[in-house]
């Protein structure tokens, strides 16, 4: 069944369409989530956010783009909120943790993230390049993990960002630049 | 010519580091996903549940009533301490008492 009768079921309250979404798009979703997050249980729970929405919202999906452009936009903007509340309750714990030492509610980066689909010799470079990403300003994340990690094709990445295909060129232009000058802090000294 | 060496080693280390993601393979969903997705739907679909948009914040909503608690109050308070009589009283003693003082002040040129 295509992908556009499916979500006109799941607008009509049909759950086994769902399923059906799911089965087509819940890789991709987690796998998306993973890239941002880092962190396989904020990625879970990123995927049933989005699916939840997606039966919630069916009834609002005009069609005007492709399902899985829209099941992409839902992801990148829950990454992106999930992203940003994270980062308060990092800064609130902190500030906590000033009256209150010994609170343990600081929140640890996943600093040594593996991905389990990054071959083992290539793990040790894939661990310091999404350090790195971490620090890139969301939209030139976003364009970045689209179409490198994702490779989307660039017309999709600029749908699902709501940009110009050159304004997607330029921000994966931009995150290149700012990815290599944070790779230099980065860049084991070997002389000792 | 050291330096040459170094650098091109480094812009070597940064190409492997931009190009570590490339064939990476896709990660499988945890197998039981679905059934804790049903299970927010049902949730969702319990008839005393509010949607997200729907549901107003607890602290949203203590923050609204004590703004509102603080400001009558100090509404009250300014009209009860312009209203009281005592409030009348002490402003015709003041004035009386301050008129000796203008009287003293009228005479005493020097």
């Amino acid at each position: 069944m295509e992908n556009l009768q499916l979500i006109q079921k799941i607008a009509h309250g049909s759950e086994a369409a769902l399923r059906e979404v799911y089965g087509v798009f819940g890789n991709i979703v987690f796998n998306t989530a993973l890239s941002y997050l880092r962190d396989r249980a904020e990625a879970e729970e990123i995927t049933q956010d989005v699916f939840l929405e997606v039966y919630q919202s069916a009834k609002t999906f005009e069609g005007k783009s492709s399902v899985r452009t829209w099941i992409y936009r839902i992801t990148v903007n829950k990454c992106l909120d999930k992203l940003r509340y994270l980062k308060r309750k990092k800064r609130f714990a902190l500030v906590k943790s000033l009256f209150k030492p010994d609170t343990t509610e600081i929140q640890h980066d996943a600093e040594d993230f593996e991905h389990p689909g990054i071959t083992l010799e290539r793990q040790e470079y894939a661990k310091i390049l999404f350090k790195a990403l971490k620090r890139l300003p969301p939209q030139q994340r976003t364009a970045y993990i689209l179409s490198f990690i994702e490779e989307l094709p660039r017309k999709e990445v600029a749908e699902v960002m709501q940009l110009s295909v050159k304004a997607v060129e330029s921000l994966l232009q931009r995150a290149k630049i700012n990815l290599r000058s944070t790779l230099e802090k980065y860049y084991p000294d070997r002389r000792i | 010519m050291k330096n040459i060496i170094q650098n091109s080693e480094k812009e070597q280390w940064k190409d492997n580091v931009l190009s570590s993601l490339e064939d990476m393979k896709r990660t499988e969903a945890p197998p039981f996903l679905f059934t804790r997705i049903e299970a927010r739907i049902r949730l969702y679909e319990m008839p005393t549940h509010l949607a997200a948009n729907e549901r107003v914040p607890v602290l949203k909503l203590a923050f609204g009533v004590a703004c509102f608690v603080l400001l009558c109050g100090i509404n009250i308070w300014i009209v009860s301490q312009t209203a009281s009589p005592n409030t009348v009283q002490q402003y015709q003693t003041s004035s009386a008492q301050a008129a000796p003082i203008l009287e003293t002040a009228d005479f005493d040129l020097y």
